[in-house]
């Protein structure tokens, strides 16, 4: 059993500090292209060094795919504005209330002059709880009601 | 109360900062509620509330596909052939091998689907999800139920389980 319950932990102990993060005037085509060339799913843009947005895989399926987004619009037109943040120091528990909340997958943490330092998502978050419970997690039998009938299990 | 970010007093009750602009914490009160492992431990794939799958014929192109979950609101699709489930398409398929290469209206489902996708059934521990999420990256998941019928189940469902009090 983990002596520090999971709940309370520090997001800085599981956010992706590999993020990926690109000014709010960058054109759309060049943000599809990064997040095609990381395999990610979205996108932190910012304006004068602060967090003003995020752009995400769903944002192009709801607004890009089939418009026929010109690669050169400015992605701040596209992304979502404002984006709830968390600060680093914000627990697991916090996170998981504000991402069910608002309905958001990706959550930019910030500092306190509002730069991006760490991205949360929802991926991520199911990643740690998986990991934080391995017991529970891998040694479940595959069935709930399985017992095994001998005692070595042959 | 005090802004994490800025520091800034705010009024009680206040959703974001007069200061700095940012989304104040949600009160304590908002927080999840009772012991989270032990709703880790002994929920089932039921417990999470899945909802009934939205499906599209193999055949249709991934410009219908998009359409449909634009307008059901879901992050993924099941692809049927002759009414059996042979695959899932997901936002992140669609996207991938379409958005800024190909015209959406002249690609088939079919060849960006993920075909035979793990399922999960209803009476499985709610771990499970969380293992083959985690392992599989997946977002979502299909859920087979007793009658038959397919479902889905998303990491919001797992996140939304999470943080309803009780």
């Amino acid at each position: 059993m983990p002596t520090v319950d999971p709940f309370s932990r520090p997001l800085t102990d599981l956010a992706d500090d590999a993020f990926l993060v690109m000014e709010e005037s960058t054109g759309y085509g060049a943000v599809l292209e990064a997040l095609r060339t990381a395999r990610a799913g979205s996108m932190i843009l910012t304006k004068d060094g602060a967090v003003a947005g995020v752009f995400t895989e769903r944002d192009i399926l709801n607004k890009c795919l089939l418009e026929g987004t010109r690669p050169e619009t400015p992605v701040r037109e596209l992304m979502s504005p404002r984006p709830s943040t968390l600060p680093l120091t914000a627990t697991v528990r916090e996170a998981i209330a504000l991402m069910d909340s608002k309905h958001v997958r990706n959550l930019p943490l910030v500092d306190g002059a509002g730069a991006p330092k760490g991205l949360l998502t929802v991926g991520r978050l199911i990643r740690f709880l998986a990991y934080a419970f391995p017991a529970e997690v891998v040694n479940l039998p595959p069935r709930p009601g399985q017992v095994a009938e001998e005692a070595d299990g042959a | 109360m005090k802004c994490p970010d800025c520091a800034a007093e705010n009024i009680p009750g206040s959703d974001v900062c007069v200061g700095c602009g940012h989304d104040l914490p949600d009160p304590a009160r908002r927080l999840p509620k009772g012991d989270l492992a032990e709703r880790v431990r002994k929920g089932t794939i039921a417990s999470l509330g899945p909802r009934p799958a939205v499906s599209v014929p193999y055949d249709r192109t991934v410009a219908d596909a998009v359409d449909l979950m634009r307008e059901e609101k879901v992050g993924a699709l099941l692809i049927t052939k002759a009414g059996k489930v042979v695959g899932i398409l997901t936002e992140r398929d669609a996207l991938r091998e379409v958005a800024g290469l190909k015209d959406p209206a002249k690609v088939p489902v079919s060849a960006v689907m993920h075909a035979d996708p793990d399922t999960l059934r209803a009476d499985e521990p709610v771990t499970h999800a969380f293992h083959h999420m985690s392992v599989g990256g997946y977002r979502h998941m299909p859920v087979l139920l007793d009658d038959g019928s397919v479902a889905m189940v998303s990491s919001r469902d797992l996140l939304s389980y999470l943080a309803a009090s009780d």
